[in-house]
């Protein structure tokens, strides 16, 4: 498989070229030191795999990956994470990365990852895996509960939660879906009381993190 | 043929202990039976075996995270889930 390697340090890059290149089938073609020159290589050397580390600068490795994805439908990717932090791993597989090795679990494992990622499938260290199922299955359930109080909300509550969300406060909620101020406050209460939360700063928080600030209808 | 676990809310086993092994895990029962092979998919799945998580969102969770068709998915997991039971380390 070519291989482009990606990382900021020279050092680093060098280092693992000379540590996989001709191992399980490697052939590296590029190490490069940003998403722009690797976007260029894996293009330009039409390379079956980019490894990168996760904190490849300026936007980070996710949003290669996201890239690499959109771009290079030929291409995988392998990010090299720093350490073991399953929210770290299930960013960068959600970005579009189609493994994640730690650099912690060294060469072989590396080498394994690459290898099954190259094949077609994604690559999880063994050792995060339950982890990362468990942080996947909480996810939905705070997804699934989420929904479920949303959809308690009358519309004119939901337009109210998406205001919110947007930083609009009562007379201005009240302005904008042309009402008046009591109503408005009303409609307030009744989306804290609905959601189970105190104070319209975690309405909005609730609102903002579960992508609940749009009107319906497309009303601005 | 594959058992429909859905609703199932599998629980470990009292008194199993689990030894990594660099393929997976070595599951030791407690009545001191000869251990068993856990590849590592087996392994994450016992321990998602709380008592809480159902086998529906193990399948659920499997299937975002390695991009698979549910139906293959729900198969692999009950198949590994009933193995498991069948062997005792999971109730």
């Amino acid at each position: 498989v070519r291989v482009v390697i990606a990382d900021a340090r020279p050092l680093a890059r060098a280092a693992l070229r000379l540590a996989v290149d001709g191992r399980s089938g490697i052939s590296v073609v590029a190490d490069v030191g940003d998403a722009e020159s690797c976007l260029k290589a894996c293009r330009d050397a039409a390379a079956g795999l980019a490894v990168v580390a996760a904190d490849l600068g300026p936007d980070g490795a996710g949003h290669l990956c996201a890239r690499v994805r959109e771009e290079l439908p030929d291409t995988r990717t392998l990010v090299v994470a720093d350490g073991p932090a399953v929210d770290r791993v299930l960013e960068l597989l959600e970005a579009g990365a189609d493994g994640v090795t730690v650099a912690d679990d060294g060469l072989d494992a590396l080498l394994d990852a690459a290898s099954v990622v190259a094949d077609g499938h994604t690559y999880i260290p063994v050792h995060l895996l339950g982890t990362v199922l468990h942080s996947l299955i909480d996810r939905r359930r705070s997804d699934e509960e989420a929904q479920r109080r949303y959809r308690e909300l009358s519309a004119r509550e939901r337009e109210t939660l998406a205001l919110l969300g947007r930083g609009y406060d009562a007379a201005g909620i009240a302005s904008h879906l042309v009402i008046s101020p009591q109503t408005s406050r009303t409609h307030i209460q009744n989306v804290l009381r609905k959601l189970g939360v105190h104070t319209r700063v975690e309405a909005a928080a609730f609102a903002i993190d579960n992508g609940f600030c749009d009107l319906e209808g497309g009303a601005a | 043929m594959t058992a429909d676990l859905t609703q199932a809310r599998p629980v470990r086993a009292e008194g199993v202990t689990v030894e990594r092994t660099p393929g997976g895990a070595l599951a030791h029962r407690a009545g001191g039976e000869a251990a068993v092979a856990l590849n590592p998919t087996a392994l994450a799945l016992w321990e998602l075996c709380d008592g809480q998580t159902t086998a529906e969102e193990m399948v659920l969770a499997v299937c975002a995270l390695f991009d698979v068709d549910e139906p293959r998915a729900r198969g692999e997991v009950f198949d590994a889930l009933t193995e498991m039971r069948t062997v005792g380390l999971v109730a």
